[in-house]
């Protein structure tokens, strides 16, 4: 069942406009013209997506709120910034299958009232960059694109504009501020960005996989999507695998398909024994081969402790020391954090500091309550996800692994002799 | 040699007029210009570093700029960005740095001083901003910027000895260039290749599946056609 990959999977398929016309691209967009805005909002919300950037918001509602806005000009703004390592399914996206996105972007800003479209896309990603440019203008040059598309009333153009290098801005009111050409940090929420977005203008802001998913739910109604995969949370998701497995790469499934499944039969295995598994990125909580059952869904994996988040599914095997993962995931974060809120800019440092200092035999037991603690403080105050999450894997791989952080601290040793005394 | 930007000692609150935290040169040194990070610093620069008056980092900086490079490199690139953007200026700040990166291969100040005069903020927005993200680089870089990806996927594949080993190859720390400035290298959070891990890129293209047998002859290819060139 694939509704995002569906055309790169063919064999001679290309990121050209005749290769996505020919799979039957543009014909969402065509039918869109043709019916009226608040019936493709009724159709997306009866599909029951939610976004696939990470927060799971659902995809209807934040439509509505932009539709329902009324204040002039709107935007639609792509998410492209893709950053949460181990996550990478929206560069395929964009360099395989352009056009999916400029078309899902186009009924975006027909459902919303808005005649100009962002993507904002991480300044690393240069391959979908050009490929991005070139697919819009061959957009333009056959009216998907532009003034009065296809000869109808709607107006709709697409900018490109490059981000320089912060995982913060995939955030997204980071992300607008940054489109503005400042520092991308965070804004107070709310407002939201459907409400004052980007120059404060009513603003839909979405993730590629998300968007992705538009033209398939125009064509074949809201209620085929919402009949597949897990009913809470349907549809398809990208996972994207990683880490210690045998076959990594980007997988798209029915949402809920069990995560043993997932690493089995699709990763092809993990490579030598499975001792941990982040199933939504660094910033998900770690699951162990007791809850390989878990259904890979937002609810369900919710339930099970941890995130889904962006898809990120990173797979670790025994040969490495958890204490040592946990102080890498710290530094990450410690890098990134934006250092605009006090909790998040001190906390990722001091959390790096401790967990450096166990690593390095002089560490203290009362480190690991303290993180904890920093955990729920930094959940509570910080002003964004990075800092909200930020902690999670730390704690979660103290809570499932914690023989191997006494052992650090008590006998100051390493049983794998990898991190240095 | 006559250092700028001597008067830095005093910390980066220290100003000479004009605006703050931006007087003359830059006070404050390499410390202010990492990017906010604590991969730049690496190797003998860790988070202590003060980077002020007896900073080797800043020294180099100073050095360097007064090799004379130039705005004139990329100001026709700059007034073209201006234009596409003249309905939202502020906007066009991010582009301009960008191309003026490429032009430069950093950002010198007399950009800085140029961009904040056409878009009217003050230097120390500019400044601020361009300190914020990774990509721009306010020290010259080598010609090739080797961006090594170290985060976790790529770190379970083996990350950390492709970092040794293009530490060794090139014979300088993390966020250091060679001496002929062919090389800059870079420790880098995830690049979005992590099918692919460990993985880095040099310039603008991607090197996956990497083991440190190969990231010599990558390495060795690049020497070998810089010399073709000249
Ligand atoms: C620190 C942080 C980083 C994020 N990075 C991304 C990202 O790279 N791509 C993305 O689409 N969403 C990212 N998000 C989520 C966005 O804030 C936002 O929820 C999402 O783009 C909305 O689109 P969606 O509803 O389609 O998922 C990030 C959130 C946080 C807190
Ligand atoms: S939580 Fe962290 S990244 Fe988010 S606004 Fe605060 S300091 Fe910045
Ligand atoms: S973790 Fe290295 S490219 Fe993603």
């Amino acid at each position: 069942m694939e509704i995002i990959l569906r055309n790169i999977h063919k064999q001679g398929y290309s990121p050209d406009i005749s290769s996505y016309i020919t799979e039957g691209g543009y014909k969402a967009l065509e039918q869109s013209l043709e019916v009226k805005p608040g019936h493709l909002l009724s159709e997306i919300k009866l599909s029951k997506l939610v976004g696939r950037g990470g927060a799971a918001f659902p995809t209807g509602l934040k439509w509505e709120l932009a539709h329902n806005a009324e204040e002039y000009p709107k935007y639609v703004v792509c998410n492209a910034d893709e950053g949460e390592p181990g996550t990478f399914k929206d560069r395929i996206i964009m360099e395989r299958d352009p056009h999916l996105l400029l078309e899902a972007m186009a009924i975006c800003g027909r459902i919303i009232g808005s005649t100009q479209g962002i993507i904002y896309i991480r300044g690393e990603y240069f391959d979908a960059y050009e490929i991005l440019k070139k697919a819009i203008l061959d957009a333009e040059k056959r009216k998907f694109l532009g003034r009065n598309i296809l000869g109808s009333d709607f107006s709709f153009n697409i900018r490109l504009y490059r981000g320089a290098g912060a995982y913060v801005c995939g955030e997204e009111t980071a992300l607008l501020d940054s489109l503005e050409g400042k520092k991308g940090q965070s804004r107070v929420k709310p407002p939201f960005p459907t409400f004052t977005g980007y120059e404060d203008k009513p603003t839909a802001l979405n993730n590629v996989e998300t968007l992705s998913n538009i033209p398939e739910i125009v064509l074949k109604g809201g209620e085929w999507f919402s009949k597949i995969g897990s009913p809470l949370s349907p549809g398809t998701k990208l996972y994207c695998l990683s880490g210690n497995i045998h076959k990594p790469g980007v997988y798209e499934l029915p949402t809920g398909t069990p995560l043993s499944e997932l690493l089995g039969k699709y990763g092809g295995g993990v490579e030598g024994k499975l001792k941990a598994v982040l199933p939504g990125g660094v910033s998900s909580s770690f699951l162990t081969d007791r809850e390989l059952s878990v259904n890979m869904d937002y609810p369900s994996v919710a339930k099970a402790g941890s995130a889904l988040g962006s898809g990120a599914v990173i797979v670790i095997n025994d040969t490495h020391c958890m204490v040592d993962i946990a102080k890498r995931c710290t530094e990450f974060f410690a890098h990134e954090s934006c250092g605009m809120c006090t909790p998040c800019r001190e906390g990722t440092k001091r959390a790096k500091e401790m967990l450096t200092g166990i690593t390095q035999g002089s560490g203290e037991l009362s480190s690991l309550e303290l993180l904890r603690d920093m955990r729920k403080v930094m959940y509570d105050t910080s002003r964004c996800g990075l800092g909200q999450s930020a902690l999670n894997a730390v704690v979660s791989a103290i809570e499932k692994f914690r023989d191997e952080f006494e052992e650090h601290i008590a006998a100051k040793k390493c049983n794998l002799g990898i991190c240095s005394g | 040699m006559e250092r700028k930007g001597g008067q830095g000692d005093g910390g980066v609150g220290e100003t000479t007029g004009e605006s703050p935290a931006l007087p003359g040169g830059y006070p404050g040194g390499s410390r202010v210009y990492s990017a906010g990070g604590n991969y730049l610093p690496a190797g003998k620069h860790e988070y202590s570093c003060s980077g002020y008056l007896r900073c080797d980092n800043f020294l180099r900086y100073a050095q360097l700029e007064e090799e004379g490079m130039s705005l004139e490199k990329c100001k026709a690139e700059i007034e073209e960005i201006l234009q596409e953007y003249s309905n939202n200026r502020a906007e066009a700040l991010l582009p301009c740095l960008h191309v003026a990166q490429e032009k430069c291969r950093y950002l010198p100040e007399d950009v800085i001083s140029f961009l904040a005069e056409k878009l009217e903020q003050p230097k120390a927005n500019v400044y601020s901003v361009a300190s914020f993200y990774s990509m721009y680089n306010l020290q010259e870089q080598g010609k090739y910027i080797i961006r090594v990806c170290v985060s976790l996927p790529c770190y379970l594949n083996g990350s950390q000895e492709i970092l040794n080993s293009l530490r060794e190859e090139l014979n300088i720390h993390e966020g250091e260039t060679t001496q002929d400035k062919l090389f800059t290298l870079q420790p880098v959070s995830c690049l979005g290749l992590c099918d692919v891990s460990p993985a880095m890129m040099i310039n603008e293209k991607v090197y996956g599946n990497l083991t440190p047998q190969k990231v010599t002859e990558i390495i060795s290819q690049y020497r070998e056609g810089e010399k073709e060139w000249r």
